[in-house]
């Protein structure tokens, strides 16, 4: 039987909860690091769903720089992978890496591109939303506008991942 | 997103003399940085006994006091994401009296790799410059190579007190949006904003004290081109994958980099949670963290005790306290009384892009590959804290929208 990985992640969760927390192991540090551990399997238990849809996302903001860059080849491989039905999460995470590579190296030599330096901006932060709803439990969310907008992000997340799911 | 073929887990010579020609830096920040790639590859942190610490200390302490001495009650110092601390009692035997001496003191030891990797040498000598005009921990010993310690490691005085209410909860990590409560604010943000105030008006005495420090001379931009060198080398050596905005960034602060008006010692991370205070007194007790200590821009410590990430809202929603403090207006208002220096909006601006750009390489690189490469004593707190780059790093292009 394949493993099933939120119920072992589940596991685990309920082992330090309940049972290491009382091992005495004491000291403050002990206490913080079993705390985060736990959040951590908690955030790990709820992104792990999302991975497809976060991974399709982010590469689509890279994409938008991409055309700003006139990168044709990157963009023509990009919209390909983004078509295929079967495209995993590591696919286009690769795919991603190597485009903003390119992008960044163009940046670094000469004079930019008309566009791409909005455009860098403003897929820049597409690709972060989307980075900072996911991590919106951790609590480092300062402003309650900014709060309200990320819980919305990621609600649209959750959503786009259960239909996909369920298509 | 990264594979086994990663030059950055594994340093060539060729790819560290690559980023060594690309961003010369300070001197001390080379020497330390090299350092790291070149042990990268070795092991990560394996964990430490306190007696193993202790036969370290002995030997540090033997090498550098004659006369016998004793270790008391080593135990585990809990704070910060970055060192390994353990507090002890030293006692000996004062030679010239006799007398029988106790003294309680702190060691602070590096991990094998850090978030911020540092030198101990350069934190010593500025906690040691700083003796007098704010207060900090006394000086005793340096393990600047690792030679009696695992690695790399200072011996300060234990300074008591605490770094937040210990009524806090205790899952809020040391400085983040810490809450000291309306009553204790006021106190501590007038004694917060007179360290600010002495720190960057360093005297002759200080800065002649600071040999592991390149100069900086006011009417130069050297010192600021020489610290975007520093984070951008970093970048480079640390990231797990590129980021355009990291480049974009960094040219844009090389284009805009303001010339010096004046000579400061810049702590580097002045802010909630690296002060200990007295809960009896309501006094600070002690400035502690100075490992990213520089000479430059005061405008850079102002921006960094003012960012989001450090503060919290008051109890009306709406009023943002820099460090749990005081409203950063009222902030810069106070310190312009206090200090006599002036504070400029445009440097404001300018170094709340610096500062964004360089946690953005704290966060989304070194945190990331320290914690890949399992090379700290709390690698999930590191982790953890790595999620705050996302939201500094939308700061950072937000900021470079707006300045375009």
């Amino acid at each position: 039987m394949v493993p099933d990985l939120d119920l072992q992640l589940g596991v685990i969760e309920a082992a330090l909860r309940n049972t290491a927390s009382q091992a005495g192991a004491g000291g403050g540090l002990a206490a913080e690091q079993l705390h985060l551990s736990l959040a951590t399997l908690d955030q790990v238990r709820t992104l792990l769903p999302l991975q497809p849809v976060v991974a399709r996302h982010e590469l689509e903001a890279a994409l938008e720089m991409a055309r700003a860059a006139e990168l044709d080849e990157f963009v023509a491989a990009g919209e390909a992978l983004l078509a295929r039905p079967g495209a995993t999460a590591g696919q286009m995470d690769a795919l991603r890496a190597g485009l903003l590579g390119a992008i960044a190296a163009l940046v670094d030599v000469g004079p930019l591109r008309p566009g791409l330096r909005a455009a860098i901006l403003q897929h820049s932060r597409a690709a972060l939303d989307i980075a900072r709803a996911c991590c919106l439990p951790a609590g480092f969310e300062s402003d309650p506008g900014e709060r309200e907008r990320l819980a919305g992000v990621r609600a649209a997340l959750i959503a786009e991942a259960e239909i996909r799911t369920n298509t | 997103m990264t594979g086994p073929a990663d030059v950055r887990s594994a340093p060539t010579p060729a790819f560290i003399q690559s980023v060594r020609a690309a961003f010369p830096v300070e001197a001390e920040i080379d020497r330390v940085l090299t350092r790291k790639l070149e042990l990268r590859s070795g092991a990560g942190f394996t964990p430490l006994s306190l007696d193993r610490i202790v036969d370290g200390v002995s030997s540090l302490v033997a090498a550098n006091m004659p006369g016998p001495f004793t270790i008391r009650e080593p135990r585990w110092l809990h704070g910060g994401a970055s060192k390994l601390q353990i507090a002890f009692e030293l006692e000996w035997c004062d030679a010239e009296t006799g007398d029988l001496c106790r003294d309680a003191m702190a060691l602070r030891m590096q991990p094998p790799e850090s978030i911020v990797e540092t030198s101990r040498r350069r934190e010593f000598e500025v906690i040691k410059a700083m003796a007098g005009v704010v207060p900090v921990p006394v000086c005793h010993w340096l393990d600047a190579e690792g030679e009696h310690l695992p690695w790399p490691a200072i011996v300060y005085g234990f300074v008591p007190g605490v770094s937040r209410p210990t009524r806090a909860p205790t899952t809020q990590v040391s400085g983040i949006g810490t809450n000291f409560g309306p009553e204790l604010r006021p106190v501590l943000a007038e004694q917060f904003v007179d360290a600010l105030a002495r720190i960057h008006r360093p005297g002759p005495a200080q800065l002649a004290n600071l040999p592991s420090f390149d100069l900086a001379e006011a009417g130069s931009r050297e010192p600021i081109l020489r610290q975007l060198n520093w984070w951008r080398r970093v970048w480079e050596e640390d990231r797990p994958c590129d980021m355009p905005l990291v480049n974009l960034a960094y040219r844009w602060l090389v284009d805009s980099a303001p010339v010096l008006d004046h000579v400061s010692v810049v702590h580097g991370d002045f802010r909630a949670g690296n002060f200990l205070y007295d809960e009896k007194t309501s006094r600070i007790s002690a400035w502690l963290d100075w490992e990213l200590a520089t000479l430059g821009d005061r405008h850079q410590d102002l921006c960094w005790a003012t960012g989001p990430h450090f503060g919290h809202y008051a109890e009306d929603g709406k009023t943002f306290l820099a460090c749990g403090l005081l409203p950063p207006d009222a902030l810069f208002e106070s310190y312009e009384r206090v200090s006599g220096l002036p504070v400029d909006p445009a440097r404001l601006r300018y170094f709340r892009v610096f500062n964004d750009f360089m946690s953005t390489v704290h966060m989304a690189a070194s945190a990331w590959r320290v914690a890949r490469l399992g090379k700290t004593h709390q690698d999930v707190t590191v982790a953890w804290l790595s999620m705050i780059g996302n939201g500094i790093a939308d700061q950072l292009a937000a900021s470079l929208e707006e300045f375009a």
